[in-house]
This record gives structure tokens, C-alpha cells and sequence, in this order.
């Protein structure tokens, strides 16, 4: 079920009056409808993988309980890699065996072996790269007892199957979520209010920003080799606010939401593009994931200790794994290593973690340093997701020997140019929201909320309005299919 | 919780005030781009001198030809019928009802003495057409109500086939009143003009196979193509529904969609008030037992049934057939033709 569906929005308020018509205080029906609820948004696309969540939720519930009880260590360390290897192993057949077959077989044919293996027709789970790791850090921290087991095991199987975040995240951690689903959750108006808002921000990211952009960017680079660099170039911009839009407007509707039932899940991306730094970047786009890979795969590789060639190491690697958990396809891994070599100068002279506050903050605008810093981050990023969105790498370097040719300096022309202006509009628009609202968890968190009545709603209908008015074709969420 | 609840149900109902004022300010027709066409096309003339309209779906659209229906009929200088075809693809019932409709309140019905719609059932909407702008576009309660009332009284139908039309007629229906992504389309009428549609006489008429020849869309030269291919590989089927037709025409049954009746008989009335005649025809290939006995209830003088193969055995010639559903340039001039006799003899020499 999509977010920016009629069934999402039939399912939806249902949900909501029967969860808060059976009270606060009864959490453990709460949680069952909770899990009802979560399988039929996920069974809405396909029943038949809801065999996995279920297994993955009863195996982590089992090892947690196990682990509670075993002492041994060597018997702990194994219940922890059977759960590992069980659960990635999901991942990787289902993401990851065609891609690793086929280039088992390219390299035997490279060294003039031929061997036979057939690709499988594998369907990819929706959202199982999301629920793998976020069953993982229960089993982890519970190992490394950082967070007491769960006895409950609805609530268990709540946590897994969330629905807010359960096909695209945010990733939630064990520790911040789970104890949530047993404890009394009380109706909230104002947070069901702020989750409305969060909701219909997410809204205008989602149908306006990104299924407009993705229009273009469709096109641009479906057809790279028709257009000239200048136009290569805005079809990178138009990706780059694509993917913003698809992504964080997800993160938005899932936090929304589930702040209307009472939940509280963290922020997933903190402005990103106003970011002055690679490292700022990093910190601030899908957060729930480069955490997720700090804690558990930076820092037990040995983060930033060790020698300088252990470091890069370790940086390489955290980017590359990262790359490789979008998609099997070496352009995401290219994607990861590129992020890396910005990283690594940053990170040589220490000073990737310079820019840890908000960006001209107290102040309307930047200063021209400022401004500068966040121009060129920008393009990196917008370079480095040529990579990300191309079809293969040899297509990504066509795109870059394309923009950097004489065809960079000719007027960008497109073949459907009529919405091309208003399009614009809109993203200078957007991008003067989130610039205002920068400081905040999302930017309509207080934007406009000291402003009488009336203008504050003129305000929530003209996002509606625009909502309805200027939305794209209806494009799935990107991160589905991660 | 209340007061949550209550305020946003008010929120949500101003925006649904919001969206249906601003659905007075576009056009009736703006997700028919054939449609749509046709009557931008004849508001930009500067003097419209049809009397005679025909509405209906590709049935109409590509087997009616104006030239061929006025010439048959005018002699000489004396201009009796000047015709204009409005029929669009997939335009069913009561899609086609509500277009009617629409134009009888229209300028372009003034002046118009005849008009031709194709007999069609309910359509039940199938999954396919789901979430389409020419699916939403029409929607409104009283055809909601209408086919409901058709589809649950139609005892050939299974309880599940009744449950999803209501499915998928709501969805639709929702979507049309929330304007979900189609407001500025439903503003903007010039997103839905393709001159193209107008045929090469500009009368509205466009056979299937000069649309083959001259579309610049692949998908549609492709998919037109592919038709015109397994019609060529296998036209045996052209007999087999001629089989199925003799047979409903030789069977006595009496079950028709009352419903639809009732319809049919308010689409004379209102008309008859505009002063036009307004004639069913059957047209050839229409399988269906039902709708043979309904066209048995339909006046006389307000029904042109050129379907049965026993009577009109050229219109089920494989020459005259582009696809297993659809008739060729000549199968439509000769259909024409045999219409436009028809109507003489049974309205203009009756009149």
C-alpha cells in the first residue's frame, strides 16, 4: 500500500479510530491491531512475504529470550551469528544471489571459462532491507546487553511490522522504539496535530517535488545521449531533488503517522542539501541508516582508531557497504566509493565534524562563505548521483563525457518543456520552506505557527491545494526497492 | 480526540467545497481527449451548422463516416443532414449518458435535429481502467446510483463481480470529487486537444487503419499493428461471434436491464424537450443477449438495429473487418451507408 494511495488514505483513518477507540490502556490489543494492521498494509502488496516478517520476528524473539538465558559466551556468540546469518542471508539471497552469480560467471568468462548458472527470477521483498537491520539491532544490543529482551512477543512483532516505517524505514532502533509498544500510549493533541502536518509535508516532498522531478529526470536520463551537457546537468539536479523528495517525504508521512498513534520515532534527514561538508552531508541524510552502520559496523571494525590506513579502511568500507545495502549493482557501489574519497580528505585533517551546528542560525540568510560551502557540496552530491541513478556504470561515465562537452554551455532544451518553469518554481518555493524551517525536525514543525489563525490555514490548504494540483504521475517510492 | 476528529473532518470539508467550486470553472469533457477535441474543435468554428450528432464508443468513432451518412442522404443542393461524429474509444455506458447529457445543455445542441448514440450496457469497470483521468472525469452521483442499481440488479452477475464495479466505481468516484491529481488538468481543456482525432474530413471520424498510418505514438502504431496482425492470423473468430449473434437473434428471451431502460427512456424524453430525435442503434458485433432483448423495448422510431447477420450479412464480411471488433474504412462506408438508408426510411420519409 502506498502512502500516496486512496487505499492508504481509506486504511488510514480506520485504523486510527479503532486503535484509539480501544483505549490507552489496553496496549496489548493495541499492539494486535497494531501487527493486523501492519500485515494488511504489507500484504496489500504481496501476502505471500509476509511469511518472512513473520519468521524473522519469531527467530529474533527466540535468540533474544535465548541469549537472556545463556551465559556462555561462545554459545551466546553463536545464538548472535545465527541470527546474523540467518537474516542477512534472507537479504542476500533475495537482493543480492543474481547479482553475485553474475559476476561469478563474468569472471570466469574473463579468464575464458565458461561456466552455466542461471539467473533466478527472484521478486524483491518490499522494505526486507529495513526490517532485516532493524530485527538485527534487537539481537545485537541485546547481545551486547544494552536493552533488556522482550517477553511479549506481540509486542515484538509490532515492532518489527510497524507500519509507518516497515517498507522504507526510518530504521528504527530497538532501544528507542520498542519499549514504546509497552508502554501506555495516551491520545495527544498536539501531536496528533504536529503529525498531520509532518504528514502533509511529507505529502508535497513526495507527489509535488519528487514525482515532478522524477518526470524530467525520467527522461533526461532514459535518453542521456539526446541531450546536451547543460540539460544533463539539470537532469542531475532534478534526481538529486527527486530523491530528496521521495525519500525524506517517505521518512516525514512514516514519523507523522506514527506520532498519531502515539509513537515517537527519529528524525531520518536534517536538511541535508544545506549541508556545508561531506561530513555534515552524512550526518544529515537518512540518518536512521549511517547510525545504523556506525554502530555497528564503523566502530566494531574500530572506527577511527588504529592506524591512518586502518581509518581509510574503515571509511571505505562503511561507504561502500552502504553503497552496496541500496542495490546489487556495481553503480551503487561506485556511488559509495565516490562518497568515501569526499569524505577521506575531511576526515585526513580531522575536520569532518566541524559543522555540527545549523546553518546560519539566528540569521535569514547565509553568509557568502556559507553559501559557497553549501553550492559546492551540493554539486558534489548531485555528481555523485549520476552514479546512484544511472543504469550501469558504463552509462554514468556516458552521462559525465556528455555534460563535459561542448554541449555544457548550449541553453538546456527539453522535448516536454511546457511544465519545465513552474516546476522550477516550485523548487525554489520548496527549497525557501525548508530553508526557514531548517532549525526544526521538519519544516513545517513551526513554521507560520505565531501567525494568526486564518493565515496559518490559508498556508496548510495552499500545500494542499498545490498537493492536488501539481502532482506528477504517480511514481513508486525509490527506496522500496532497497 | 473529539475535537481532533472534528476539526479535521471540517478541514477536509472545505477542501471538498474548495475542489467541487473549482470544478464548475473546467469543462464537462476535459479527460476525453477525443471527445474533448471534438467539441473544442466545433466552439472554435465560427458557425457550427450540424443537425445531426452521433455518441458512442470506437463502435461510433471509427464505423461512422459523416461524408458517406450526408451524401447518402442529401440529393443534389438540397442539404437536408450535415452530420458530425462524437464518438470516442472505450466511451461506454453511462460514460456516453453523461456526454449526452451534457450536450443537450450545451450551445453546440442548438440546432441539432437527430442525434445517434450506440445501445450499450453497464460497463462494470474493470481494474484496468482504474485511476485514469477519462475512468474519474464523468463520475458523479446520480450514474453512481445508476449503475449501481443496474449492476445489482443484474442477476447474471456473481456477487464478487457485482462487489468489485461497486469497488472500483466508488475509487473512481472518490477520486473524481477529491480532483486527486487532476485539477489542473480538469482547468487546463487544451491538454486534452489532439487535432488528429478529428479525421482527415474534420467531421470526426478517424478509421483505424489511417490511424496505423499516420500515428507518431509508437505504443499506439504497435498496438494497432499487433490487432491488425492476429485479426489477419486468425479471423475465424469473426464466425464464431456471428454464430453466438444468429443464435441470440433466433432465441426469445425477455430479460433486459430495466435499469438501463429507464435511462434510455429519460435520454428520449429530455431530448424530445431539446427537439431532437434520438435514435439507439445496435451496431454490429454487439454480443450480447441482454442488450438485443433491451433494443426489443426501445420504440421504433427510436431504434436502428443493424446488428443481426442474418439481415446484414455484408457487415460480417472478413474484407470489411481491421480487427476482430472493429470495421475497416470500406466496412464502414458500406455501414454507413446502410444506416443512413435506415434512418430514411424509418425517420426522414415518417417524419
Amino acid at each position: 500500500m502506498l502512502f500516496n494511495s486512496l487505499d492508504f488514505a481509506i486504511f488510514l483513518p480506520i485504523v486510527f479510530l479503532l486503535y484509539w477507540a480501544i483505549g490507552g490502556k489496553q496496549i496489548r490489543w493495541q499492539n494486535i491491531l497494531i501487527v493486523c494492521a501492519s500485515y494488511l498494509f504489507y500484504g496489500w502488496w504481496d501476502w505471500r512475504f509476509l511469511i518472512l516478517i513473520v519468521f524473522s520476528s519469531f527467530l529474533d524473539f527466540s535468540i533474544g529470550q535465548l541469549l537472556t538465558k545463556q551465559l556462555v559466551p561462545s554459545k551466546r556468540k553463536l545464538l548472535l551469528w545465527s541470527s546474523i546469518l540467518v537474516n542477512l542471508g534472507f537479504l542476500g539471497f533475495f537482493k543480492y544471489y543474481n547479482f553475485f552469480l553474475d559476476n561469478f560467471v563474468n569472471a570466469f568468462s574473463f579468464f575464458g571459462m565458461e561456466i552455466n548458472a542461471n539467473s533466478l527470477n527472484i521478486i524483491l521483498p518490499v522494505g526486507i532491507s529495513f526490517y532485516t537491520f532493524q530485527t538485527l539491532s534487537y539481537t545485537i544490543d541485546v547481545y551486547k546487553r544494552k536493552l533488556e529482551p522482550t517477553k511479549d512477543i506481540v509486542a515484538f512483532m509490532a515492532f518489527v511490522s510497524f507500519f509507518p516505517q516497515l517498507v522504507a524505514g526510518p530504521i528504527e532502533r530497538a532501544t528507542n522504539l520498542l519499549p514504546q509498544f509497552t508502554k501506555v500510549r495516551k491520545f495527544d493533541y498536539s501531536k496528533s496535530v504536529d503529525g498531520l502536518r509532518q504528514i502533509l509535508w511529507g505529502l508535497f516532498k513526495k507527489v509535488v517535488i519528487a514525482d515532478n522531478c522524477a518526470e524530467y529526470a525520467n527522461i533526461i536520463f532514459n535518453n542521456s545521449a539526446e541531450y546536451s551537457g547543460s540539460t544533463l546537468v539539470l537532469g542531475a539536479v532534478f534526481f538529486a531533488f527527486q530523491i530528496y523528495g521521495d525519500f525524506s517525504g517517505y521518512s516525514d508521512i512514516a514519523i507523522g503517522t506514527s506520532r498519531l498513534f502515539g509513537f515517537n520515532l527519529k528524525q531520518n534527514f536534517a536538511f541535508p542539501y544545506f549541508s556545508r561538508d561531506i561530513g555534515e552531508f552524512w550526518r544529515r541524510w537518512h540518518i536512521s541508516l549511517s547510525t545504523w552502520f556506525r554502530d555497528y559496523l564503523y566502530i566494531p571494525l574500530g572506527g577511527s582508531r588504529g592506524s591512518l590506513l586502518v581509518k581509510i579502511r574503515n571509511v571505505f568500507i562503511i561507504f561502500i557497504v552502504s553503497g552496496f545495502w541500496h542495490g546489487a549493482n556495481w553503480t551503487f557501489i561506485a556511488w559509495g566509493a565516490l562518497n568515501a574519497l569526499y569524505f577521506l580528505p575531511l576526515f585526513i585533517r580531522n575536520k569532518n565534524r566541524q559543522n555540527l551546528d545549523v546553518v546560519a542560525e539566528n540569521r535569514f540568510l547565509p553568509s557568502f562563505k556559507e553559501f559557497l560551502a553549501i553550492s559546492s557540496t551540493f554539486g558534489l552530491t548531485v555528481f555523485a548521483w549520476i552514479f546512484f541513478r544511472a543504469e550501469n556504470i558504463g552509462h554514468a561515465f556516458d552521462y559525465i563525457g556528455q555534460i563535459f562537452s561542448k554541449s555544457l554551455f548550449r541553453f538546456p532544451a527539453f522535448k516536454k518543456d511546457e511544465l519545465i518553469g513552474p516546476l522550477l518554481i516550485l523548487i525554489v518555493v520548496f527549497l525557501l520552506i525548508e530553508w526557514l524551517g531548517r532549525g526544526q525536525q521538519y519544516a513545517l514543525e513551526r513554521l507560520g505557527l505565531n501567525q494568526p489563525k486564518i493565515v496559518r490555514y490559508a498556508f496548510y490548504y495552499a500545500i494542499v491545494i498545490s498537493i492536488f494540483w501539481f502532482k506528477g504521475s504517480s511514481q513508486q517510492f525509490i527506496y522500496f526497492q532497497f | 480526540m473529539k475535537q481532533f476528529v472534528t476539526k479535521l473532518f471540517f478541514f477536509a470539508f472545505i477542501y471538498v467545497m474548495i475542489s467541487i467550486v473549482t470544478s464548475y470553472f473546467g469543462s464537462y469533457h476535459w479527460g476525453n481527449p477525443w471527445y474533448s477535441t471534438k467539441v473544442q474543435f466545433l466552439e472554435s468554428q465560427k458557425t457550427v451548422a450540424i443537425n445531426t450528432c452521433f455518441f458512442g464508443s470506437s463502435k461510433i468513432y471509427r464505423h461512422i463516416n459523416p461524408a458517406v451518412f450526408d451524401e447518402t442522404l442529401n440529393s443534389g443542393e438540397d442539404k437536408v443532414i450535415t452530420s458530425f461524429n462524437f464518438g470516442a474509444p472505450a466511451t461506454f455506458n453511462p460514460q456516453t449518458y453523461y456526454l449526452y447529457e451534457k450536450f443537450l445543455d450545451s450551445k453546440l445542441a442548438e440546432g441539432v435535429r437527430y442525434c445517434f448514440m450506440e445501445l450499450g450496457q453497464v460497463d462494470l469497470l474493470s481494474d484496468k481502467m482504474l485511476h485514469q483521468d477519462r475512468t474519474n472525469y464523468w463520475q458523479n452521483i446520480s450514474d453512481l446510483i445508476y449503475v449501481q442499481k443496474s449492476v445489482y440488479g443484474n442477476k447474471d452477475l456473481t456477487l464478487s463481480k457485482k462487489m468489485n464495479s461497486t469497488r472500483n466505481y466508488s475509487i473512481s468516484y472518490m477520486e473524481k470529487v477529491l480532483f486527486l491529481g487532476t485539477l489542473r488538468q480538469s482547468m487546463l481543456s487544451e491538454n486534452y486537444y489532439d487535432a488528429q482525432y478529428l479525421g482527415e474530413a474534420k467531421n470526426g471520424f478517424f478509421p483505424l487503419e489511417m490511424e496505423l498510418e499516420i500515428t507518431n505514438d509508437t505504443v499506439v502504431k504497435n498496438s494497432l499493428f499487433n490487432r491488425r496482425m492476429n485479426f489477419e492470423a486468425d479471423n475465424a473468430i469473426l464466425n464464431r461471434r456471428t454464430d453466438r449473434l444468429t443464435k441470440f437473434y433466433a432465441t426469445s428471451s425477455s430479460y433486459f436491464d430495466v435499469v438501463n431502460f429507464q435511462r434510455i427512456k429519460k435520454l428520449i424524453l429530455k431530448s424530445k424537450e431539446r427537439g431532437i430525435h434520438l435514435i439507439f442503434i445496435v451496431s454490429p458485433l454487439s454480443t450480447n443477449q441482454k442488450l438485443i432483448n433491451l433494443s426489443k423495448q426501445i420504440p421504433d422510431m427510436n431504434l436502428i438495429d443493424l446488428c443481426d447477420p442474418i439481415k446484414y450479412k455484408d457487415m460480417y464480411v472478413v474484407e470489411n473487418f481491421f480487427d476482430k471488433g472493429h470495421l475497416n474504412s470500406k466496412g464502414a462506408d458500406i455501414y454507413t451507408e446502410l444506416l443512413a438508408r435506415e434512418f430514411d426510411r424509418k425517420i426522414l420519409k415518417n417524419r
